[in-house]
C-alpha cells in the first residue's frame, strides 16, 4: 500500500484573511509527520486541505499523483481518515453507532452494515480499548473514552493515512500518552501513515519522525525534530525565549519554557 | 469478549419496526372509519369497503358516508401526518436542531399568505384556489429563503435557520395585517386554515399531493445513511465521504416540497412534525434508516387518530385538528421525556 500525498504551493484564505501561503511538502507511506506552530498559524486549515474538505485557492494537493479535487469524496474517505478534537452532538448516538459510521465509505447498495463491517468495528474497538462501551452514549463518556471512540471510528475506515487534529487537546497526560503510544505502534507495526497537528511541541517532538513548523501561514522549517526544534526557530516563531535540550528518555529535543518573570522571582527568592 | 449486534439498526429490525407501524396505521384507518355521526357497524364497513373494491360503489347513503366522506378524509389525514412526520425528521437533521419542525423555515406562513389571499378575495377557482395559491406561496418562500441563505454556492445551516426565521416573521406580520383587515365571515375560514383543517378532503386532493410526498420520502430514504453522518457535523460528514453541500440542498428542497404539498391542502397542522420524530427517537434511537420511515408511518397514525377526535368529540361541531394534535401530543411527549433521558 504505497501512498504519497504531495502538497504543492498551497495558499488559502478565509474571506480576506490569508491563512496559508506557499506551503509545499510531501507525506509518504509510513511517515509520522508532526505539524506545529502557534495558534492561528493555519494548522487546522492545513489538515482540512490535506483531506480535501477545503480546496486550496492556489496550488494543489495530489494523492498518488491525482489532484484531491478530482477524487470523489467517498474514495478519499477510504484512504484518509481524520480524528478531530471532539464532536458536539445534538442527538444521542451510542458508541457502536459511531464506530460503524466509519464503515460508511464501504456500505453496499442496501446501505446497511454487513457482518464484515461488524467484524472490523469489533477489531478496531478492541484495538482502541473501548470494549464494553458499545451501548453507552457518546455524551456520557469521559474525554479519554471519547477520543478513543473517535479513533476507533477513524480506524474503521481502514485508512492508509490518519490525520490527527489536536486529538488529545482535552486529555490528561496519562490518556495523551496512551493515545499516542497506540498511534505510534500502528505506525511502526502496520505502516499506518500519520500526520498530527499539535500545539504541544514536546509531544510532537517525541512521536513524530519529521516536523513541520508553521509561522503565520508560512512553512518556517521542516526536517527531523532535532533540526526544526531549536532555540532560534522556536524563538523566531513563538517570540519567546526557551531552553532546548535532549529528553533523556526519548532522546528527542525537549523544550522548556523560559518565563522571565518567574526566573527573576526565583533569583530574588534565592538571594 | 466483545459482541456487536445490529440491535435496532439492521435491515431486519427496520423492516420489523416498519411492519409494526404499518399495522398500527391500518388499525387506525379501520377504527377511524367506525367513528362519526352516523352509526355504521364495523361489519357493514368491511362489506362496504369490499364492495368498493369490487366496483359496487355508492349504492346507498352508508356507502356515500364511508367511501366519499370518511375514507378520503382519513386517507388524507394519514398522508399529511406521514408527510409532516418525515419532513420534520429531515429538518431536525438538516439544521442539527431538535427544535426544528417542517414550518421553521417559513414555508407555512408563505402558504398561509397565499391561502388568505384566496379566502379574502373570494376567488375560489372551483375549490382549487386555496391549495393552488398556498402551494405557490410555499414554493416562493422556499426559494426566497434558499436564495437568502445561499452564499458562494454554500448553504450555511445557521444562515439558513436565520433566513427562515426572518422570512417567517415577515410573513407572519403580513398574515396579521390581512387578518386585521378581513371581515368576520372570512375570519373563521382563515382561522380554520391557520390551525389546520381536513374538512375539505376528497380523492382529487389526495391524488394531487400523493406523488410529491411519496416520491419525496422515497428519495429521502436513499439519503438516510448520509443524514446519519450529518448529525456528526458537516466537516465530520465530509471526512467520512459525504458531499455535504449537495446533500444539504437536496434535503432542503425535498423536505420543503413535501411540507408545501401537505400545507397546501390542509393548512398548518402544528406539532406533528416536531413531536413524531422525537417519539421515534425516544423509542428507537437516532438512526435515520429507521427514524425516517418510522416517523412517516407513526405520523400517519397519529394524525388519523387526532383528526378522528377532532371531528367527533363535540360533534356536530368540528375542532381544528391542530388543537387536538397539540393537546394530545404534549402530555405524551412530556411522559416520554421524563422516562427517557436521551434525545
Amino acid at each position: 500500500m504505497a501512498l504519497e500525498l504531495a502538497a504543492d504551493n498551497l495558499s488559502f484564505s478565509y474571506k480576506s484573511r490569508q491563512v496559508l501561503q506557499d506551503i509545499s511538502f510531501e507525506v509518504k507511506s509510513g511517515d509520522f509527520l508532526g505539524i506545529i506552530g502557534p495558534n492561528g498559524s493555519g494548522k487546522t486549515t492545513l489538515i482540512k486541505l490535506l483531506d480535501g474538505i477545503l480546496s486550496p485557492e492556489q496550488g494543489h494537493i495530489k494523492l498518488d499523483g491525482v489532484k484531491l479535487a478530482d477524487i470523489a469524496r467517498i474514495k478519499i474517505a477510504r484512504r484518509i481518515a481524520v480524528v478531530s478534537q471532539g464532536l458536539w452532538l445534538n442527538f444521542s448516538l451510542n458508541v457502536q453507532q459511531l464506530v460503524l459510521m466509519g464503515r460508511y465509505p464501504y456500505l453496499g447498495r442496501m446501505r446497511f452494515e454487513g457482518s464484515c463491517d461488524y467484524e472490523i468495528a469489533k477489531r478496531v474497538m478492541e484495538l482502541t480499548d473501548v470494549c464494553g462501551l458499545e451501548r453507552r452514549y457518546y455524551h456520557e463518556l469521559s474525554g479519554g473514552e471519547r477520543q478513543r471512540v473517535l479513533l476507533a471510528k477513524a480506524l474503521a475506515q481502514e485508512p492508509e493515512l490518519l490525520l490527527l487534529d489536536e486529538p488529545t487537546v482535552y486529555l490528561d497526560i496519562n490518556h495523551t500518552l496512551d493515545f499516542f503510544d497506540l498511534i505510534k505502534k500502528m505506525n511502526k507495526e502496520q505502516g499506518l501513515t500519520v500526520v498530527v497537528v499539535s500545539h504541544d511541541i514536546n509531544l510532537a517532538a517525541d512521536y513524530a519522525d519529521r516536523i513541520i513548523l508553521l509561522k503565520s501561514g508560512r512553512l518556517f522549517a521542516q526536517g527531523i525534530p532535532h533540526q526544526v526544534i531549536t532555540v532560534e526557530n522556536i524563538n523566531a516563531v513563538y517570540g519567546k525565549k526557551v531552553l532546548v535540550d535532549t529528553n533523556p528518555v526519548t532522546l528527542g529535543p525537549r523544550v522548556t519554557l523560559f518565563s522571565e518573570l518567574l526566573s527573576r522571582l526565583a533569583v530574588d527568592a534565592d538571594l | 469478549m466483545l459482541r456487536l449486534t445490529p440491535g435496532l439498526f439492521g435491515l431486519k429490525s427496520v423492516l420489523k419496526c416498519c411492519a409494526a407501524l404499518l399495522i398500527l396505521l391500518i388499525l387506525s384507518v379501520l377504527s377511524a372509519l367506525c367513528f362519526g355521526p352516523a352509526k355504521i357497524s364495523p361489519i357493514e364497513i368491511v362489506n362496504i369497503i369490499r364492495g368498493g373494491f369490487a366496483g359496487n360503489i355508492l349504492r346507498d347513503s352508508k356507502d356515500v358516508i364511508i367511501l366519499s366522506i370518511r375514507l378520503p378524509r382519513i386517507m388524507l389525514a394519514g398522508l399529511i401526518g406521514a408527510a409532516l412526520g418525515a419532513s420534520g425528521a429531515i429538518f431536525q437533521a438538516l439544521l442539527r436542531n431538535p427544535l426544528a419542525d417542517p414550518y421553521i423555515l417559513g414555508i407555512s406562513s408563505g402558504a398561509a399568505v397565499g391561502a388568505i389571499l384566496v379566502i379574502t378575495s373570494g376567488y375560489a377557482a372551483g375549490g382549487w384556489g386555496i391549495p393552488l395559491f398556498s402551494f405557490i406561496g410555499a414554493l416562493l418562500t422556499m426559494s426566497l429563503v434558499f436564495y437568502v441563505a445561499k452564499a458562494r454556492q454554500m448553504i450555511n445551516t445557521n444562515t439558513l435557520l436565520l433566513a427562515g426565521v426572518i422570512v417567517n416573521s415577515f410573513f407572519s406580520a403580513i398574515i396579521m395585517l390581512m387578518l386585521s383587515l378581513s371581515s368576520g365571515h372570512d375570519l373563521q375560514g382563515i382561522i380554520y386554515w391557520l390551525m389546520g383543517d381536513l374538512g375539505a378532503a376528497d380523492y382529487h386532493k389526495l391524488a394531487l399531493i400523493l406523488p410529491y410526498i411519496l416520491l419525496g420520502v422515497i428519495i429521502l430514504y436513499l439519503y438516510t445513511p448520509k443524514i446519519n453522518l450529518l448529525l456528526l457535523g458537516e466537516d465530520e460528514a465530509a471526512q467520512l465521504g459525504v458531499e455535504v453541500e449537495r446533500t444539504k440542498k437536496i434535503l432542503y428542497l425535498l423536505a420543503s416540497l413535501i411540507t408545501a404539498a401537505a400545507v397546501s391542502v390542509c393548512g398548518i397542522i402544528g406539532f406533528v412534525g416536531l413531536i413524531i420524530p422525537h417519539m421515534v427517537r425516544l423509542m428507537w434511537g437516532n438512526d435515520y434508516r429507521l427514524l425516517l420511515p418510522a416517523s412517516f408511518f407513526l405520523g400517519g397514525s397519529f394524525l388519523i387518530i387526532a383528526d378522528t377526535i377532532a371531528r367527533t368529540i363535540i360533534s356536530p361541531v368540528e375542532l381544528p385538528v391542530g388543537v387536538v394534535t397539540a393537546i394530545c401530543g404534549t402530555p405524551f411527549f412530556i411522559y416520554l421525556l421524563r422516562t427517557r433521558k436521551v434525545l
